[in-house]
Formats: structure tokens, C-alpha cells, sequence
């Protein structure tokens, strides 16, 4: 049979007893989310270890980190969007829509305009608050608090989502879990006035598992984390262009990969976290990230 | 991953669809089926001939393992052999007496057995058999073949392509009816040459899927894919015997129809009629012929 055509080296540079997820890049070292332990841990390039850096995460997910320092973490558990500066007290952004708390928000991505768009799945199972998964984006307003906004209604239960550098396009990882469900990569144009187009279909994952997180390299390319031993090509690194273009492809040795950043000093280690708890990084990839703008 | 390859016009764009590249060892074959016509490339001196006239819309070409030439001709209604200097000859027609609607494409096992797409509804209006499917025509010990449906779930079946052990029938399901699929499945091979349950392999989702394919000797499916409508364009895809897409390499037409491999270079056709190469691929063709 055909050799594997790749040619990564994934060091791993941490593990925990189930899910990490959420890798952030705080300039010195690497933030991520374990899940199920309500813990942010980091991990110190310096020292090669990881250590709690933050307790009762609420189920903490995605992060995102803006240019002012602040975290912001999707409290799955919580049903709710936070606000974390260290040594503050954590300050709740959005916690329902039209007064129905969130599902499980799942994971972020910040715009130049000081808005949060999040996913709200179900992935965990609870009965669903709101009975519909969708996409919502808390705006900032001039008192200091956020409004949240439902963007999306024809999404089935989106995870992963990515704003483009130019914030004219929205790209979200539609991902229901289940079998021959067809996950799909969708992309929406986001108009002027902050309303979206229509749903654009990238890529679709078949019977496969579908994207669970993606971040953008230097390229403008969507780098995405997909797949599983359980049905279709297996868990794998997906580079994608925006037009759906499938650029490259690099098996992961460890399954269920759940999402991936770039870090390091010079933004070209990619780290990725692991439905089964690793942490790994990857110095070879070719790729190289670039900072949060 | 593979480097960028470059596509240069081995003949002038027809402009009209041209499809079926097989390689007989010396030129390469092809079809141009709106003109009824088989040409004959030879990459030595870029000259290109009419090598069979009337072809009855052939579309899909390929040699058995003695290198005896089958098309797939469409508007004929059958699967043709073609002899220097003669008529077609009919291989199959009918399937259980009743007239096949449109033979698309085919691929040939070891042991002679051709299996090819049968369309309904694609080009001839008239009805024959009542659904779309691949269909095999088994050769028989006095030399006559009998025709023996294959599958039972295909819509609209396109290309079709063996893995290198024959255990696996790789078929492009191209449907773009509502609600359809373009989808890569592969089809385990029994021994008796009947087809088990598929694997879904890639799903192009509202895009368009797969048209030709050919193998590469490393087992790895070639395959044209994609449109200017909608998705990433015209494009060879590589992928996987699993389905993992390792390659990706837009083409200058829009709509690549078939592809083979001569050496490292890789001949394309495509609905505008062209005939593209892309030189030094670093890829060779697993071909049963020559």
C-alpha cells in the first residue's frame, strides 16, 4: 500500500487524563484548556512542564486572548462567555439570549471591533436550553457590557470558527456528532453592517469526523484539526485554502485532535490539543502563524 | 506533499468534450465524443490523428490485459471492441434483454472482465433497463460476454478504477440531481466479481465530484475533479486508498474530464476539449496494459 506521505515530527509536550482543548499563545508560553477538570494549564517552553495556571474553568473551552490581555474563555459547563484578567475577579459577557442561557459554548473568535462570535453546540449532552445550535457573536456596548446576537439559523451543531483577517468572511465548522452526518466547513460573507450572506459549503467530511477546532497560518490559509480512527482517513491536520481547496493533509498520531495554534517566538510551532489529552507540537510543519492582531 | 505542477496544451483546445486518454505503449489514445471520433497522440512528435471515425459518442477507453482496445460508447449503447481496420464490434448491449442507456466509462480486471457505468437518462432519451449502475461483461468460454449488474445503489456513476490487488472498485458517484451525491466510494471485490457494501471514501458535497480517474503505481487515485460553478475549481485531486486526499492541483481547464499517466507525465482531458500534460509529476500509472 502507499506510504504515508508526510513527514511532521509531533513532540508531545503534554497529557492529561482526558480532552484538552483551546491552545492560546500568551507570548512566553502555551495556555490550553483540560476540559473535564475545569483547569487552564500552561506550559512553560522554559521549563518543558505544565502547571495550573487557573481553577473552576466552568467547563472551559475555547480562548481566545485579545491585544489588551484579556481572556476570553467559553464556559461550556456555565453556559457562558467570560472574561478573565488574572488577578480579577471573572466577569460573565454573555450568558443567554433573550433571556435562555446558552447551550455549551464551545469556542470564539474575536474580531478588530471588540466583538466575540461563538459557537453554542450540545455536544455534552443536557437536555438543549436553546433548541437551536447556532453561531452568536456578543457586542460590546458603550456601558461596558456585550449584547449577544443570533448570526446563524441553518447550522446543525457548529464547533470551530474563524474570522478573516479582512473581517469579511465568517468560517464556522458545522459538526454534528453521529454517524454519516456530513460535517462540513461553511463559510458566510459578513456584510457592512454586520449581518451574514448565505451559506457557503467548503468541504464536506462524508461519514467522517468533521472539524472540531482551526486557526488561521500566515497565508490566510485554514489550518484544522479533523477525523478519528472511528470511520474515514483518520484523525489528520487539514490546510485548507478559503475556497475549500484542500492544500495538505498530515495524520496526527494520536486521535481525536481538537484544536491548533501556532505559538512560539517566531509563530512556526503549531500545538495541538487531543480528545485523548495530549499536547502536541509540531517545529517542521513548513507552516508558521502569525500573532493575535 | 507534492510540488505544484505545471499544465502546458499538448494539442490545440478542440472545443468540444474530449475523454477516454488509454495509452497503448506508443500514443495515446483519446476520445472527442461530440465528433463521434477516436485521435491518437504521439507525445514523440505532438502530432495528433484520427484514428477511428463513427464512434458513436465513445466516451470512456481501455485495454484488457492482451491489449485488445474497449469503449464505452455511448449513444451505440453498448460496450464496443475496437480492431485496426474494422467495425466496432459489440461486447454488450443489453443487460438481462433490455437495452443499456449509456456506457460512460469502464475499467478491466485481470481476468477480462469489464466493468463499466451505465447511465440513464445521460444520452439517449429512449429507455433501456430502468436504473443507473455499473455493470460488468464477463467473458464466457466461447468468447461472447454476458452482461451482470454490479451495483444497486448508484444514480449516476462516472469513473470507475480497480486498486492495485483488484480487491477494491473505486466508482464516482456524480450525481447533481437534488438531493444526490458526489461522492468516491470503494466498492470491496468478491471473488465471484460481484461488489459488497461501499465505503464512503470522499464526499465533494454540492460541489462537482469525480468524472475520470486513473491509478498510480504507488496505488494512490487521480482523479478529475471540480468545476468553475461552485467550490475550488478545476482541480486533480489525489487521494488515498482511504480516502485521504494528499494532493491538490488545479488544472487550467475548468472542467477536467480523464487522466493517465505516460511515464511521470500526467495527460488530461477536459469538457472544453483539451488535452493538457503535466510534466515530471514524480507519480507513474499502475496500467493492466501495456
Amino acid at each position: 500500500m502507499p506510504r504515508p506521505v508526510d513527514d511532521w515530527t509531533y513532540e508531545t509536550i503534554a497529557e492529561r487524563d482526558s480532552l484538552t482543548e483551546g491552545p492560546v499563545w500568551d507570548g512566553s508560553g502555551l495556555l490550553y484548556s483540560h476540559c473535564a477538570a475545569d483547569l487552564t494549564m500552561r506550559w512553560d517552553p522554559e521549563t518543558g512542564e505544565s502547571s495550573v495556571w487557573r481553577e473552576d474553568t466552568g467547563g472551559g473551552n475555547g480562548m481566545a486572548l485579545d491585544r489588551d490581555g484579556r481572556l476570553f474563555v467559553c464556559e461550556g459547563k456555565n453556559r457562558r462567555i467570560t472574561e478573565y484578567v488574572a488577578g480579577e475577579p471573572t466577569r460573565t459577557i454573555v450568558d443567554n439570549w433573550q433571556g435562555v442561557p446558552f447551550n455549551e459554548p464551545n469556542d470564539l473568535a474575536l474580531d478588530l471591533r471588540g466583538r466575540i462570535w461563538f459557537t453554542d453546540p450540545n455536544y455534552g449532552g443536557r437536555p438543549l436550553s436553546i433548541p437551536s445550535e447556532q453561531v452568536y457573536r456578543a457586542d460590546p456596548q458603550p456601558d461596558g457590557g456585550y449584547t449577544a446576537a443570533r448570526m446563524t439559523e441553518d447550522l446543525r451543531r457548529p464547533n470551530g470558527i474563524l474570522i478573516s483577517s479582512n473581517q469579511d468572511r465568517l468560517f464556522v465548522a458545522d459538526s454534528p456528532s453521529g454517524e454519516k452526518v456530513h460535517p462540513r466547513l461553511v463559510t458566510y460573507a459578513i456584510h457592512d453592517d454586520g449581518s451574514l450572506g448565505e451559506q457557503i459549503v467548503l468541504h464536506d467530511f462524508g461519514w467522517g469526523r468533521g472539524i472540531d477546532g482551526m486557526c488561521w497560518d500566515a497565508d490566510g490559509n485554514i489550518v484544522a484539526t479533523a477525523g478519528s480512527h472511528r470511520y474515514g482517513p483518520g484523525p489528520m491536520i487539514y490546510v485548507f485554502a478559503t475556497n475549500g481547496r484542500v492544500l495538505e493533509t498530515h495524520p496526527t498520531p494520536s486521535d481525536m485532535p481538537t484544536n491548533c495554534l501556532f505559538g512560539g517566538p517566531g509563530y512556526d510551532e503549531l500545538f495541538i490539543t487531543y480528545g485523548t489529552g495530549q499536547v502536541h507540537r509540531v517545529r517542521d510543519s513548513g507552516l508558521r502563524g502569525r500573532p493575535t492582531p | 506533499m507534492s510540488g505544484e505542477w505545471t499544465f502546458q496544451d499538448a494539442l490545440p483546445v478542440i472545443g468540444s468534450i474530449t475523454e477516454g486518454n488509454a495509452w497503448d505503449g506508443s500514443r495515446l489514445l483519446f476520445t472527442n465524443i461530440a465528433m463521434n471520433r477516436l485521435l491518437a497522440y504521439d507525445p514523440d512528435t505532438g502530432t495528433v490523428v484520427t484514428e477511428r471515425s463513427g464512434t458513436n459518442a465513445a466516451n470512456g477507453l481501455n485495454f484488457d490485459r492482451e491489449g485488445r482496445l474497449f469503449a464505452c460508447e455511448g449513444a451505440g449503447r453498448r460496450i464496443a471492441r475496437y480492431e485496426d481496420g474494422q467495425p466496432g464490434i459489440t461486447v454488450v448491449d443489453r443487460l438481462n434483454g433490455k437495452r443499456l442507456n449509456g456506457p460512460n466509462d469502464l475499467a478491466i480486471d485481470p481476468h477480462g472482465r469489464i466493468y463499466f457505468s451505465d447511465r440513464i437518462n445521460d444520452v439517449s432519451p429512449e429507455m433501456g433497463i430502468e436504473f443507473s449502475a455499473i455493470i460488468s461483461a464477463d467473458p464466457q468460454p466461447d468468447g461472447s460476454y454476458v452482461a451482470v449488474q454490479r451495483t444497486f445503489d448508484s444514480t449516476m456513476p462516472n469513473g470507475l478504477l480497480f486498486s492495485v490487488d483488484y480487491r477494491t472498485l473505486y466508482v464516482a458517484e456524480s450525481d447533481y440531481g437534488a438531493g444526490r451525491f458526489r461522492q468516491l466510494r470503494g466498492y470491496p471485490v468478491n471473488s465471484d466479481g460481484s461488489l459488497g457494501d461501499y465505503e464512503l471514501l470522499h464526499d465533494f458535497g454540492p460541489h462537482r465530484g469525480i468524472d475520470g480517474m486513473t491509478l498510480s503505481s504507488d496505488g494512490l487515485i487521480v482523479a478529475c475533479t471540480g468545476w468553475e460553478v461552485s467550490g475550488p475549481g478545476g482541480m486533480i485531486t489525489v487521494f488515498e486508498p482511504n480516502g485521504r486526499i494528499v494532493a491538490t492541483h488545479p488544472t487550467p481547464c475548468q472542467r477536467p474530464t480523464n487522466c493517465t499517466f505516460v511515464g511521470e507525465d500526467l495527460y488530461v482531458t477536459s469538457i472544453e476539449g483539451h488535452l493538457l500534460v503535466a510534466r515530471d509529476t514524480g507519480m507513474t500509472g499502475h496500467l493492466l496494459y501495456p
